[in-house]
């Protein structure tokens, strides 16, 4: 579904991502893994045209997807849900939602999409009226998370989605990610948290400074010692 | 344009209230209770809200920093001055045709204010607040020089041999000025615009337009991280800002009856502004009121003989809000 060939990543002179290949194929969950400032977030602001790789293809369904601008990436299906979440503060929790739907064609299914939304994060419709920046960290997640099914992510890349949030809470997006997941959507998840990750994971990389040093089955990953010792701080 | 849920605002008592006022004082005009001055003085106010409400698509509801509205309402109000007085002397025509005639003028000035709006944002909506707000006065300054500059124009024409439009060109005036502008702005005419202004501005933020807008305000990279074509919406927000600009620079000039280059400069921009900062950003409300109630405050100077404080004032004014109450006299609608 997803292919990232080669793909090099520069801020001016400084070498971000440095010739990355990985892939993320249909219904399932790829996590990239990796401490602070290898690369992670700079991967997915790449893939969403947020800004342009130095070198490398990204092809998503056999297109290449490089040069185009950002809204153009979404409309594909491919929904970057951001570290520190971009929500709306201002717009109400439903609105936040709407706008996912206003950008797509066909608005007729806006409804449906809606109520799905709401029988996933029922929190989300006991807040629908509520500003967005009254949110707590965990409803404000969701709150991201329901706005990339709004717009109908066929692929949503997941920055750090547990960042900052009680463990308890964590451990309910990780349990969604997972259900909607299920239903057939592909997710490239980034994460500090590699335990977690790898638990509902298909699939693992693990980024370092910028390089991938294992590439792996996530349960194969989570098995190994030299892993568990470097990344899961064992 | 889809309806969105959400709050609605409804300015229906504004609409009611200016039509009341501006039927008062038309009736006391004709009873000469009130002078021509006065007449104007509301129409100032009129047009002042029209700019201000205008400003708040841009620098409130989208979240931009513009201080170029001057520059749109020098192009509507030259674009609709070339019409009714250079290209057509309308003041001669009887006077069934010269009021549709005017409606069509400011009309053109409105698009043509429009058209630069997405022209010029093209570029420069790229950049972001200092550096948006310094190039956006930098056109209120290339447009009043260029508009000066028009009898340079109107010799490269002549040398071309393109007299007619060279002539046409001249009238502009450059630093003289373009006078016997036909007073075809009346007390009904300010009241109908605003009205529209309000209303159509209104309308557009409770659409799906709108909610792209505010999402604009709150975080443009998420926005686009969402689908939003922001330079698109960006353009779109600058040009019909510039549009109601327009029409608030035409009827200024059918009002005066003589414009000046120096009529827009950036002072005129730093006015809106501060009427925009003092109602509110964000407050449809805010800017009403503030532009209506300063704009009366300030004529009132010009009463007493004080006219040159009226640059102490806006400044102490701008201060006073920024250290009292830095949201404003109003609430924000959204
Ligand atoms: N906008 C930027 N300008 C310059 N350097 C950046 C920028 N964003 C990230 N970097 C650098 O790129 C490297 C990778 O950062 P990032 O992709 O954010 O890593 P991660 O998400 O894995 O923590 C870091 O060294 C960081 O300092
Ligand atoms: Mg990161």
């Amino acid at each position: 579904m997803l292919k990232v060939e080669n793909l090099t990543i520069k801020y001016n002179h400084i070498q971000a991502v440095k010739n990355i290949s990985f892939e993320v194929s249909q219904a399932k969950i790829v996590a990239l893994l990796g401490a602070n400032g290898s690369g992670k977030s700079s991967t997915l602001r790449a893939i969403s045209g947020l800004i342009r790789p130095s070198g490398g293809k990204i092809i998503f369904n056999g297109k290449e997807i490089n040069e185009l601008p950002p809204h153009e990436i979404v409309r594909l299906g491919i929904i970057h849900v951001p570290e520190g979440r971009g929500i709306f503060a201002n717009l109400k929790v439903i609105e936040n939602l709407e706008i996912a739907g206003y950008l797509r064609k066909d608005r007729k299914k806006m409804k449906k999409d809606l109520e799905h939304v709401f029988d996933i994060f029922p929190i989300l419709k006991q807040r629908q009226k509520q500003y967005g920046g009254t949110l707590s960290g965990g409803e404000q997640q969701m709150l991201a998370i329901g706005r990339a099914l709004m717009a109908r992510g066929k692929l949503i890349l997941l920055d750090e989605p547990s960042l900052g949030l009680a463990p308890k809470i964590a451990e309910s997006i990780f349990q969604i990610i997972s259900e909607i997941n299920n239903e057939g959507i592909s997710t490239l998840l980034v994460e500090q948290n590699a335990q977690k990750a790898l638990e509902i994971a298909d699939h693992g990389y693990i980024l370092e400074t910028g390089r991938i040093v294992f590439n792996d089955s996530a349960k194969e990953l989570a098995g190994n010692q030299k892993i568990r010792k470097a990344y899961l701080g064992e | 344009m889809k309806e969105v849920s959400g709050k609605k605002v409804s300015y229906v008592y504004f609409y009611i209230g200016l039509i009341i006022t501006g039927l008062v004082i038309s009736f006391l005009g004709r009873f000469q209770i009130l002078s021509r001055y006065y007449l104007q003085i509301f129409m100032f106010m009129c047009i002042n809200i029209i700019m201000t409400v205008s400003l708040n698509l841009i620098n409130g509801f989208t979240g931009e920093f513009s201080i170029g509205h001057a520059a749109f309402m020098a192009i509507g109000a030259y674009t609709s001055c070339i019409f009714t007085t250079i290209l057509f002397s309308s003041s001669k025509w009887p006077p069934y045709y010269q009021i549709p005639f005017f409606l069509i003028s400011i009309l053109i000035g409105g698009f043509a204010s429009f058209a630069l709006g997405y022209i010029i944002g093209l570029p420069i909506l790229r950049l972001k607040g200092d550096y948006l707000a310094i190039v956006t006065l930098a056109l209120v300054e290339v447009m009043r020089s260029a508009i000066k500059l028009s009898d340079e124009l109107a010799g490269l024409f002549q040398r071309m041999h393109l007299t007619r439009l060279s002539q046409i060109i001249q009238q502009i005036g450059g630093p003289r000025g373009l006078s016997s502008v036909p007073g075809f702005t009346n007390i009904f005419w300010t009241v109908f615009f605003t009205i529209l202004t309000v209303f159509i501005i209104n309308r557009l933020l409770n659409s799906s337009y709108g909610r792209v807008w505010l999402a604009l305000r709150d975080d443009d990279i998420a926005a686009e991280m969402m689908g939003v074509n922001i330079s698109f919406y960006k353009n779109l927000s600058f040009a019909i800002a510039g549009f109601w600009a327009g029409v608030g620079g035409g009827l200024y000039a059918h009002i005066l009856r003589y414009i000046h280059a120096d009529n827009f400069n950036f002072i005129k921009s730093i006015e809106y502004l501060v009427y925009l900062y003092l109602g509110g950003m964000s407050s449809i409300w805010g800017s009403i009121i503030a532009a209506g109630s300063l704009t009366f405050l300030l004529e009132l100077l010009r009463i007493v003989n004080m006219q040159q404080w009226r640059l102490v004032i806006y400044p102490l004014i701008l201060i006073i809000i920024m250290i009292k109450k830095p949201e404003g006299l109003f609430k924000r609608d959204f």
